[in-house]
This record gives C-alpha cells, structure tokens and sequence, in this order.
C-alpha cells in the first residue's frame, strides 16, 4: 500500500511533490511508487510533460474522469485541495470525481 | 516451486526481495535492473553447484565483468578483524520454496590475497543454524585451526587462553559445519528446481542451427540445440510430446505440420516443415525457409514441454520477433504449460502486449515493475489485479503500461 498517483499542474509540482514524498517516507522498508498521471507522462515531444503547468489541467484530468484509470493501480491519489476548494461541485464536471472521492475516501492533500 | 527470492549487493541490486509465481513477468525502463536480476539468481544457482567461474557464468546468460562489478556499488564495506582495513560485504541470497526444504541461505565473498588461483575467485560460504555447529572436535582439526588462527590475528597472544580457545573452538567448529553444509548444496539446489537455471535469450541464427557443441546441453543460451533436442526427443518415440508441439504451433496461421527430425534428418541438419498453403503432395521445407517467428515459438514450447529442460529458467526478451497478438497468445500457452508440467519462469520483456497475455487474478502469475529507487538501488512492485471500476472493465494491461498508470516509464523526459 504504497503507491500513489499524482495528478499535478505540472511537471514542477510533481518534482516537489516527488520530492516532500520520498521525504516524508525515508527511513522506511519500501520507498514509495510514485506514478505521475497529470501531466501525461507519455506525451510525445515537448507537449504535456514539459509545458507550463496550469490547475485547469487538474480540472480537465478530473473531469475527464481520468482518475478511475489512476485508482485501478495506486492506493492513493494526490491532487490539488485548493482547485477543488475553489471548483468543487460548482463545476458540474467535478461532481463526479467529488462523489466517488466521499465513497472511498483515500486522497492525500498538499496545498 | 521457489517462492521468495532474496538478494543483496550484487551488481545495481543493494538489497531486493522478488517472490516468483509460476509464471513472472518483468518490465521496467532500460536500465532498471532487469536483467541483473535474473543474473544474480544465475549467480547463486552457480554457486550452489561452487562453480563460480566466468565459463560457467557465461554460459548460463550472466554477463561476466571484473570481480569488484558484480558487487554492488551501494553496500558499503566492512573493516576486517583485527587489521585496519576494509573488505567487501559478501554477496547474499536467500531462497524460499515451497518444496518443504529449509531455506537455502549462501554468502559468497571474493577470494582475499594475492594467491588467489583461477577458478578460485569467490568463497562460498552456506549460513549456518546454531544446531548445525558441532562444537564437540576431534582434536587434531583444533590443533591446526587454533595454529591458523593465531597466525591470521595480531596480538593475539594478549588475549587470555581460555577465550582464545573457546574462540578457535567455534571457529573450527563453524568451518567444519560450513564444509559439510557446502557438500549439500548440489542437492538442495536440484529439489528446488535451481541447479539447472539459466538465463535464454534465443538468436534466430543459433536456432536454425542443429547443434552447437560450445553450448550447454540440452539448450544453450542463445537457443542452440533446439533441432539436436527434437531429433533426441523423437528417437525415443514420444507422440505425446508430438502431437501437443503440433497442437500450439497452430497458433501461427500457415503451420500445418512438422516432422521431428530422424536420423536421415539429422545427417542433413533440418526439420521438416509443412505451409498450409503449399499443396498437400508438396515436398517438405526445412528450418531454413522457416520464419523468424516460427523459430522462437519451436524454442519456448520445447522448452516447456520437454522433461530434459531446466525446471526453473529465465528468458531474455521474451517478445522478441513476436506479432503482439501472438505476444499476448504465447503468455496465456505458456502460463497453462507451466501448470501442467511445472516449469517456473522469469520473463524481461519491453513489449506491452505481452502483459495482455497474463491473468494477475491468478497468484500464480505474476507481473513487477523493476526501477531505480531514489538512491539508485534496483526495487521492484507488484502489479496487483486492477481493482474494480464503476463503469465498466479494468483497462487492458498493455494500455495501462503505455498510459503509465503501471509505472516503469522514464519520468524524465
């Protein structure tokens, strides 16, 4: 139970978040796998991976629904409390993301 | 069956603990591992048999370097007693099984000195269970070791004789169990299916070959012998055999039918071969007009089916000259072989498609991720099954690979 995916800006957030992670856990038997989802770890070129983050990446990943892939294979999800502050069900496209959360409760925050 | 797989301090691996099922498959970038793996169990089946030298290594698929690159670079060294300098930790295995047999505990270390002969190059030193030291000496052993002892430890007069020979008491003692332990390691290695372990990477040109003698019998590494083991195989009139090779081979679409080699065939180095597209009074062809494809799914289906191959092995690459649909096939024949005849294997493959192929609600097959950790050191992950999803089927395990949500892609570019 250590496996966590990461749905971030962008690639700087998940280098912190990388790093405050393996920080957090060291010292113990089994670093943690981190798995970056957002921003796409397999996009081509200098598209997604390394472009200017932006929290409506966040957004659209969620809304997209992206995140039942993520939770097929991690134990937990990390994202961003403070887009889901600001959104939350105002956002029609969060709301399912934001109902499913409450059934399994297992997200992490760092603001 | 082995069932736990513990290694430390050898080559990128610090410490690393794999639990195989009959079927493994791992995956991860380049560079991760892999391969260092299957190289380090190589490395304690051969030291098991005390056959540590670079041939012997060479031809079981481990690639052989200077001494002091098989270890790690990341366990530390220790300081040697009583002198001032340091010595390398040894290198570890422990391996479980389900055979009913103990543990199989070996540290092999790298012979010290500068009389160190060829072929003598690693100490292999089994661990020993406090029951297993007989303390009990005859005493001209304890005469000759006290003398060695005395010689290899400074300052050794200092130390009050009673402690000193309670000291060289144990000493002998755990040398003498460590040789008798070390006489059993054959034997233990064989129950579990290790001794014959290798590591096969097969070549197209090695397998159209009908015998290599450089190489290791039955199969060599690179495949070698294939045609050589089928001819053996049909001499002793094996239909059974026959029939179920015929039966998988008709995954590939053209195939309807081949002859196991006889002894003409042998004189002439080929198997015959039938297209289904060919007439049915068509001569036969040989393995020389055969497809790469075809080669690679003779080797594995042999490998499997027949009683003369390692029970426990490795391959290389396994998707290797492979259609990805035939990928994805080939795993689910040879999981179902692997039941049947109780081979146990480990797979490297880059190949997506071939974990389309693995079941991962059945235990007994199994899918890692190998990688780097933050420091460097080879870990691995169990893929778990995919946990159930509100809308529908889990992804397919080859998506799920190429979209990253099973890891084991660079996350740095």
């Amino acid at each position: 139970m250590n496996e966590f995916a990461i749905v971030s800006e962008g690639v700087t957030d998940y280098a912190v978040l990388k790093n405050i992670l393996l920080g957090w856990f060291k010292g113990q038997d089994a670093e943690p796998f981190l798995k970056p989802y957002q921003p796409d770890p397999t996009a081509e070129g200098e598209s997604a991976w390394q472009e200017f983050g932006n929290w409506e990446n966040v957004i659209k990943y969620l809304a997209e629904k992206k995140h039942r892939d993520a939770l097929e294979f991690a134990d937990f999800l990390i994202t961003k409390r403070k887009v889901l502050l600001a959104e939350g069900r105002k956002n029609p496209s969060l709301e399912i993301f934001l109902n499913e959360l409450e059934r399994r409760s297992i997200l992490l925050t760092v603001e | 069956m082995i069932s736990e797989i513990q290694i430390e301090n050898f080559k990128s691996i610090a410490k690393l603990s794999l639990k195989p099922g009959s079927v493994t498959v791992l995956i991860g970038e380049n560079g991760s591992g892999k391969s260092n793996i299957l190289e380090a169990i190589g490395f304690a089946a051969a030291a098991t048999a005390g056959k540590l030298d670079d041939e012997f290594l060479h031809t079981r698929g481990i690639r052989v370097t200077e001494h002091e690159w098989m270890l790690s670079k990341f366990v530390p060294k220790h300081p040697l007693l009583g002198k001032g300098e340091l010595v390398d930790a040894p290198i570890s295995f422990q391996i479980e099984n389900t055979n009913g047999v103990d543990p199989l505990r070996i540290r092999v270390s790298r012979a010290m000195g500068a009389r160190v002969l060829p072929g003598m190059a690693w100490h292999v030193n089994p661990e020993l269970d406090p029951t297993e030291v007989d303390v009990e000496l005859d005493t001209s052993d304890f005469l000759r070791e006290l003398e060695i002892f005395r010689t290899t430890v400074p300052n050794v007069r200092n130390v009050d004789p009673k402690i000193l020979e309670m000291l060289a008491r144990k000493m002998v003692a755990q040398r003498l169990a460590a040789g008798r332990k070390r006489k059993k390691l054959p034997a233990i290695a064989a129950i579990l299916g290790l001794r014959d372990f290798l590591i096969y990477s097969p070549e197209n040109t090695a397998l159209r070959k009908f015998e290599d003698e450089g190489a290791i019998k039955p199969l060599g590494t690179k495949g070698e012998g294939l045609l050589k083991l089928l001819s053996d195989t049909a001499a002793v009139g094996n239909g059974k055999f026959t029939a179920e090779l015929k039966s998988l081979l008709g995954l590939l679409g053209w195939f309807d039918d081949l002859r196991l080699p006889t002894e003409e065939d042998e004189i002439r180095g080929r198997l015959r071969i039938h297209d289904r597209w060919l007439p049915a009074d068509a001569p036969l062809f040989d393995q020389r007009s055969a497809n790469e494809g075809f080669l690679y799914m003779l080797f594995y289906f042999t490998l499997f089916l027949s009683k003369a191959t390692p029970q426990f092995f490795a391959i290389d690459n396994i998707d290797n000259a492979l259609n990805p649909k035939l990928c994805a096939e080939l795993m689910r024949h040879l999981a179902a072989l692997s039941e049947k005849t109780g081979k146990q294997v480990i797979c490297t493959t880059h190949n997506p498609a071939i974990l389309d192929g693995l079941n991962l609600h059945d235990d007994k097959q199994r899918l890692y991720v190998v990688r780097r950790n933050s420091e460097g050191h080879t870990i691995v992950n169990r893929v778990n099954a995919p946990r159930p999803r509100p809308d529908g089927p889990p992804v397919k395990l080859s998506t799920a690979f190429m979209s990253g949500l099973l890891g084991g892609l660079p996350d740095h570019f």
